[in-house]
């Protein structure tokens, strides 16, 4: 248990640090705009307390907003993802279930359905996102192609990040 | 007492859910209030302190192209040098300092932090307070205008780029009266839109956009960009330029803060002769 507490406390500083000082400084494009440190909140264990949970991804999307000066649109984005995990963890759970104490792994779940579960948290999460840092719907489509593209690009490196990270930890086991 | 409990049991997360959403909405409303040093003071020297460590390793890079620059613009004002100029006609030598008073200074900065993706872009500069950076200074490169100080702590400021949906600046096309507002209207860093310059005015593409003397941000004629298209809207009889920046947004290193110093006599002027407009 000690031992993945401090798994997960790296894995988070690794997230921001990527977002922060890699992703965020390429200034890609207005319309690829990856948010890749939600792959922290994406990767929890599937049992994370209910009220742990939403308290974790709002000082995730806090720590973002304090580097970008972005107000709370981070912390916002990740808690309304993040209060809609649950739903969307049930609905691709595996057929047999999830057992208890089950961290997420790809083999368990199934490629197909962690890009599922994945590519719904990132929707919600870059939706609130875009649209809570314009705050209107004037531009609505606008606005929606900017989080389909770079949700995509999100989704691609989180899976990559995801297939790499579960063949480590199933590997040392 | 026992029902209410239950209620609260319930409905714990959703509850959790909207203290946590209220938090980080009033942090946004703050944040666009100006008030987010003064609340996250410390927290933000933490942060613009590694923001400086990253960018001073990045500047290494770069080196080559900022030395460019700073020798061209130190060329340009040795230019300007009384002592390297001709005198072109023998009459008195002015005196400077009875004649001329300075109204402008120059605060050297670099940039720490920069984003030219988002919808609202801010710069984030190395200069503060302790510097002598105040909020609404406007903030220049050696090619021209990019920002406007918008929040300042002890040794920090983080300002307002030309690429922030708030950005309005009054702007003129070089050496024409006609002036417009110069604002960020498209997704991409390098057009920036000019609305409400009569239909008259001549403009061809390639023409120099500078700043007025209509406001106390920025010294008049410094540039903002090149003319890249424009159209005219016939409803309104105006014409819309687009504007490309002068300084690429995406590449600023150096910068600097422009202080206006009769700057509190005017605002002090304009507020009094503005007084009882409201009732």
């Amino acid at each position: 248990m000690g031992s993945s507490v401090i798994k997960y406390a790296i894995w988070w500083i690794i997230c921001l640090v990527v977002q922060l000082f890699f992703l965020n400084k390429l200034n890609i494009d207005y319309f690829i705009n990856p948010q890749f440190y939600i792959f922290f909140l994406i990767l929890l264990p599937v049992f994370t307390e209910r009220h742990v949970i939403l308290l974790l991804a709002f000082a995730t999307g806090l720590a973002i907003d304090m580097f970008e000066a972005s107000g709370g649109i981070h912390a916002a984005a990740c808690v309304i993802a993040t209060f809609f995990r649950g739903p969307i963890l049930r609905a691709f759970a595996p057929r047999e279930g999830y057992g208890k104490d089950d961290f997420l792994t790809i083999e368990k779940f199934g490629l197909g359905n962690f890009i599922l579960y994945a590519g719904f948290f990132i929707l919600i999460h870059h939706w609130a996102l875009f649209f809570i840092e314009v705050f209107s719907f004037k531009n609505f489509f606008f606005t929606l192609l900017r989080t389909i593209s770079s949700g995509f690009v999100t989704l691609l490196l989180i899976t990559i990040a995801a297939m790499g990270f579960f063949a480590k930890s199933s590997g040392s086991k | 007492m026992q029902n209410f409990g239950d209620f609260l049991r319930k409905y714990s997360r959703i509850i959790l859910l909207l203290i946590l959403l209220g938090i980080s909405f009033v942090l946004i409303y703050f944040n666009n209030n100006y008030q987010r040093v003064v609340l996250f003071g410390a927290a933000n020297t933490v942060a613009g302190s590694v923001n400086e460590k990253i960018t001073e390793t990045e500047d290494y890079l770069h080196l080559r192209e900022q030395n460019q620059l700073l020798a061209e613009e130190n060329a340009r004002l040795r230019a300007r040098l009384l002592a390297d100029q001709q005198k072109v006609f023998s009459g008195t030598r002015p005196a400077v300092d009875t004649i001329y008073k300075q109204t402008y200074s120059y605060i050297p900065g670099k940039v720490i932090n920069n984003s030219v993706d988002k919808a609202n872009n801010y710069i984030t500069i190395n200069i503060g307070t302790k510097h002598g950076v105040r909020k609404d200074m406007g903030i220049i490169t050696p090619l021209g205008a990019v920002g406007v100080v918008k929040t300042v702590s002890e040794n920090f400021a983080v300002c307002l780029s030309l690429l922030h949906r708030k950005m309005n600046l009054n702007a003129r096309l070089k050496g024409k009266k006609e002036f417009g507002s110069l604002t960020w209207k498209s997704t991409r860093p390098d057009k920036l839109t000019l609305d409400f310059i009569p239909t008259y005015t001549e403009v061809k593409i390639g023409d120099t956009v500078e700043t007025t003397s209509y406001s106390s941000i920025f010294p008049e004629g410094i540039p903002i960009g090149t003319v890249s298209g424009f159209k005219v809207d016939s409803d309104e009889g105006y014409l819309t330029l687009d504007i490309k920046p002068m300084q690429s947004l995406t590449t600023i290193s150096y910068v600097y803060a422009v202080d206006y110093i009769p700057k509190k006599e005017q605002e002090a002027l304009e507020a009094e002769a503005r007084k009882g407009d409201v009732e």
